[in-house]
């Protein structure tokens, strides 16, 4: 398992695009199934996504099965959580989307579209800072 | 100067002399939330009216976190105000740390931040002041965090959106002003916030760039019509872009909830509890705004009170 703790990346703010960018090139994924840690980061969009899409086209080229957990200390409903998070995504096309005109129901279809083509199954876990589950969404 | 700030009444200054006192030496405590909404009616009212001069009384009995943000006000107001004299009249006890009651029980310690303006128009890229905004937010409540239970993540992106409305929506600077106020047993925290700038706020924004199918319909936008625009994801007054995507107001809005912070926005002559409002239906929105009687300007007022970590 590959774990990427953002954090130790010297990345704890994502609206900072200079370091989401310098960052980019610290994250290698090995390993079919990744956790990314967002704990302790401040998300942002497209800075969060720009993360996200690092891993996933990595992860895309390894063998299955493959799979990205990602870990936040943000309690969000899910549609503003995915807003955040995937918002500007090259690997969803969500880079040009008009955010209106999609409801939970349309970004989800998105999503998991995508990720089953890449055959990859994706979770966001959202943790309470003692580390218990709070709640787990589950794509692809 | 505490949870509503004290209101000036206006008069016509044209034509005369005017030197300005600000007294607050019957103020028992100047909350920094407070001093912040004070100092934008300021700013707003005293932009517009010549002043010759100003003197600045602080309070008879001031803490040391009380003398810095007098101090920071000062500087502000000195800032905005170039070439006219400044007075500050100070006889400061700071070595006195004072226990205050705000009524609900809390007897309690607290520690106003000096208030941090945001200076948008010193970035060629209005949004480029948010970085350094964020991080100072982070780091003044990072000690807490150590000791409170509280998301400083979500924290810091609630306000990071509200501030990024002000850098795309204002000509102008905005100002934030935080009070941290410990129980005396130190079992609970509240945290206490003023944002605002000198917009013309969200409701007359709306109005004033209604989209061209619907500008025969702005006699009929009232405030309740604005905010249900304003709440919903994927609403925005300005060109959609990577950077803006109209979802802001939704992260205040379900950030705060999932927060436990008590939301409330001063829109001109409305106050409206947001994380009061269930849905976005006229009725929802319409029970949860009341009208003030005056123009206040524009800020946000937070609170949110956090439960002391358990002791390891």
């Amino acid at each position: 398992m590959t774990r990427i703790e953002l954090k130790n990346l010297g990345v704890t703010d994502m609206g900072d695009l200079v370091a989401v960018h310098n960052c980019l090139a610290g994250i290698e994924v090995s390993q079919s199934i990744v956790h990314l840690n967002l704990q302790h980061c401040i998300l942002d969009y497209p800075g969060t996504s720009f993360i996200v899409d690092c891993v996933l086209k990595q992860l895309s080229k390894l063998e299955p099965k493959r799979e990205l957990k990602i870990q936040t200390d943000y309690y969000l409903p899910e549609a503003t959580l995915l807003n955040y998070v995937f918002l500007g995504s090259e690997f969803f096309d969500l880079d040009g989307v008009n955010v209106k005109a999609m409801d939970l129901a349309s970004i989800k279809a998105i999503l998991i579209k995508r990720l089953v083509y890449y055959e990859i199954s994706l979770s966001i876990e959202q943790l309470r800072r003692n580390g218990e589950q709070i709640a787990i969404l589950t794509y692809g | 100067m505490g949870y509503l700030p004290a209101f000036f009444h206006y008069q016509d200054l044209k034509g005369k002399k005017n030197p300005v006192l600000l007294d607050f030496s019957n103020c028992t405590s100047t909350y920094s939330s407070g001093l912040t909404i004070f100092l934008i009616h300021l700013l707003q009212y005293f932009g517009k009216n010549h002043v010759d001069s100003w003197s600045i009384v602080p309070p008879r009995r001031q803490t040391w976190s009380d003398a810095g943000s007098m101090e920071v006000f000062t500087r502000i107001v000195e800032a905005h105000f170039p070439n006219q004299e400044i007075r500050f009249k100070s006889d400061l006890d700071l070595n006195t740390l004072r226990s205050l009651e705000d009524g609900s029980g809390f007897t309690s310690q607290m520690t106003s931040l000096p208030i941090y303006e945001l200076t948008f128009s010193q970035h060629s890229n209005r949004r480029d002041a948010l970085i350094p905004f964020k991080r100072w937010l982070y780091d003044a409540l990072s000690p807490y965090y150590e000791r409170y239970d509280f998301s400083l993540t979500l924290l810091t992106s609630i306000a990071n959106e509200i501030a990024k409305n002000s850098a795309d929506h204002t000509d102008n600077n905005a100002f934030m002003g935080i009070d941290l106020i410990e129980s005396k047993s130190k079992d609970a925290l509240k945290i206490l916030f003023a944002f605002g700038d000198l917009g013309l706020g969200i409701n007359q924004h709306i109005k004033n760039n209604l989209p061209s199918d619907r500008i025969n319909r702005y006699q009929y936008w009232d405030l309740t019509q604005t905010y249900r625009e304003a709440l919903s994801r994927g609403f925005t007054t300005t060109n959609e872009s990577l950077n803006n995507k109209g979802i802001g107001m939704s992260i205040i809005l379900d950030g705060s909830v999932n927060c436990g912070i008590s939301l409330s926005v001063f829109d001109a002559n409305s106050r409206g509890v947001l994380t009061s409002i269930e849905s976005l239906t006229h009725r929802e929105i319409r029970k949860h705004f009341y009208h003030l009687g005056r123009d206040v300007g524009f800020y946000y007022i937070g609170e949110l009170t956090c439960p002391a970590l358990p002791s390891s």
